[in-house]
């Protein structure tokens, strides 16, 4: 099993050093410095507040950059071998499956969190926030576990639904992480977007005007955050997993 | 190990309201056998089952002994070459038979000697390291071979594998199972081409309409069919009269004339004495014949049979 799985890490590792991909990296690491730079490239008639500074940040790093990544690369985890007619080869390995799944993941986690980390450097230096040591700190903690999290999203989508994962997941990343996510209600607190938002806050000391920054942080500690994400993540791996055991997935038939 | 190779029990997998395959009962001793069908007639379904790629809707499947569906181990003793084309064009066939190898479990060292041996052995070792997408469909079908034996199955299962090969490569494939087959081991070859697989092995399993309509070498194949009747066709002259005189024989079940009535179509419960009697009448009446053609005793000709019979034709 553990082979296999590292065999799955190799192989889908060594597809990301092409030069169709490497040029997405490179785009999804470097577009946020861009935006950032651009940002003051103007000439500025008001200063960009640093609570503000620092919620852009997070947002074009983590919400915007991983998702992205983890679109390209976690949704399509059996959808691609499906369109490629590889599942086929890949089921038929006795542990081929859960070693598909697991690779997939931790290769479409280092591959996002990496162009993550780079965007986030580069977004703490560019931004003028006054602690840019913090911030960078900060959007590196986030980005790592961003996209361990929305990567286990992903995969389960993928899984689930692998013939419209894309479009799916589209969806749900509009719906729950863009809208519900910022709703003042006990649902909030079911999406990683609110999580990951009130750690930056809780961390950086990020507030907003009147009594918004208890409805949209929240006001638990950073650990209970933490130990949500974390059993967020493993329920949504144990029934991706759960899926991908059981879930007959479409090969050729002649009938 | 004397488990059978296959053990289907009543095996049916519906597609919604498509039958893929119906109540197959079939118990196969290990060995090498064709699963023959045209084209749609289930053998992939068939396949699917056996590898535990599709659940049965009813029944129960049992391969090397084991359940496929649930003891997924069994999988390391199967290797499949599927009929699907090969499409991962950047990638070199030495890496992806590694990662195929790889996925059994075996170490870093011992899935690049068995990658590298594989494509040795169906003669891809000059051109393993080129990007798949640059082959020929005949190296893609080899490439696919390699990772159905590098990990050393039990049983080999080919799915329409001489699809898109040369003369040529149907003949090096051939050769190379025929191999397989001297080494005792054990094959499971799905093809709609007849005699590619008669020259390759001589148990079948007959297949259509998701039945197995026939099990078991050509001899007995044909003995299943004996009684049913074989059609002939004369051409020549004087043969109006020849049908008067046979139709009352008991072999005889049937026959239809073309419009100049040059060209005789008989139905015969038993060529020996059918053509006993033929070459009798041919002396002694003004029949005049000019050609005779009779099924050739191929595994085609009782195929064609069979699929007479099971259409309620016989």
């Amino acid at each position: 099993m553990l082979h296999a799985t590292i065999e799955v890490i190799r192989f889908e590792a060594k597809r990301t050093r092409t030069t169709g991909r490497i040029c997405m990296w490179l785009g999804l690491a470097l577009f946020p410095s861009l935006l950032m730079l651009l940002l003051h490239s103007q000439p500025q008639t008001v200063t960009i507040p640093r609570d503000l500074l620092a919620l852009m940040a997070y947002y074009l790093v983590v919400q915007v950059g991983c998702m992205l990544g983890l679109l390209l690369w976690a949704t399509p985890v059996v959808g691609s071998e499906l369109e490629s007619q590889t599942w086929v080869y890949l089921a038929l390995r006795p542990h081929g499956k859960t070693a598909v799944l697991v690779g997939k993941y931790v290769v479409a986690t280092l591959w996002t969190a990496s162009a993550g980390i780079v965007s986030a450097c580069g977004v703490a230096l560019l931004s003028q926030f006054p602690e840019p040591a913090s911030l960078a700190v900060t959007l590196i903690v986030l980005v790592v576990m961003a996209s361990v999290c929305y990567s286990a999203l992903f995969v389960l989508i993928g899984v689930a639904l692998p013939a419209r994962a894309t479009i799916v997941a589209v969806v749900y990343t509009l719906l729950f992480e863009g809208v519900l996510s910022t709703i003042p209600a006990t649902i909030n607190k079911f999406t990683v977007c609110y999580r990951l938002r009130a750690m930056l806050a809780n961390w950086l000391d990020v507030s907003l005007p009147g009594s918004a920054t208890e409805v949209i942080f929240g006001v638990e500690p950073a650990w209970q955050h933490i130990v949500g994400l974390f059993l967020y993540t493993s329920s949504l791996l144990m029934i991706a997993l759960w899926i991908m055991r059981t879930k007959e997935f479409p090969v050729a038939s002649d009938a | 190990m004397n488990e059978l190779l296959l053990k289907l029990e009543h095996v049916s997998r519906f597609y919604k309201t498509v039958i893929g395959v119906g109540d197959i009962n079939l118990e196969l001793p290990r060995g090498a056998y064709g699963l023959i069908g045209p084209n749609g007639s289930g053998k992939t379904t068939f396949i699917n089952l056996v590898t535990g790629m599709l659940r049965p809707s009813l029944g129960r499947v049992r391969v090397l002994g084991e359940n496929p569906m649930h003891n997924r181990q069994v999988l390391s003793r199967i290797g499949l070459c599927p009929a699907s084309d090969l499409l991962y064009p950047n990638i070199s066939a030495l890496r992806w038979v590694e990662y195929m190898t790889g996925l059994h479990g075996f170490s870093r060292e011992e899935t690049k000697e068995r990658a590298r041996r594989s494509l040795a052995s169906v003669g891809m070792l000059e051109n393993m390291e080129r990007p798949i997408g640059s082959y020929s469909l005949g190296m893609r079908q080899r490439t696919k071979l390699a990772q159905a034996i590098a990990h050393s199955p039990e049983l080999l299962i080919l799915d329409e594998p001489f699809n898109g090969l040369d003369p040529i490569g149907r003949h090096e494939l051939s050769e190379f199972l025929r191999d397989w087959i001297e080494q005792g081991r054990n094959l499971i070859l799905a093809s709609h081409i007849l005699h590619e697989v008669e020259a390759i092995t001589s148990s079948f399993l007959l297949i259509h309409g998701g039945r197995v309509l026939a099990s078991g070498d050509a001899r007995e194949v044909r003995s299943m069919l004996s009684g049913f009747p074989v059609e002939v066709e004369l051409e020549g002259t004087g043969l109006v009269h020849f049908a008067q005189r046979v139709a009352s024989e008991n072999w005889f079940s049937g026959l239809s004339f073309n419009e100049s009535k040059r060209h005789l179509k008989l139905s015969v419960t038993d060529q020996t004495q059918f053509l006993a009697y033929l070459a009798e009448a041919a002396c002694e009446t003004d029949v005049n014949l000019t050609s005779i053609r009779s099924p050739d005793g191929s595994l085609e000709s009782a195929f064609e049979l069979l699929l007479r019979a099971h259409r309620g034709e016989g």
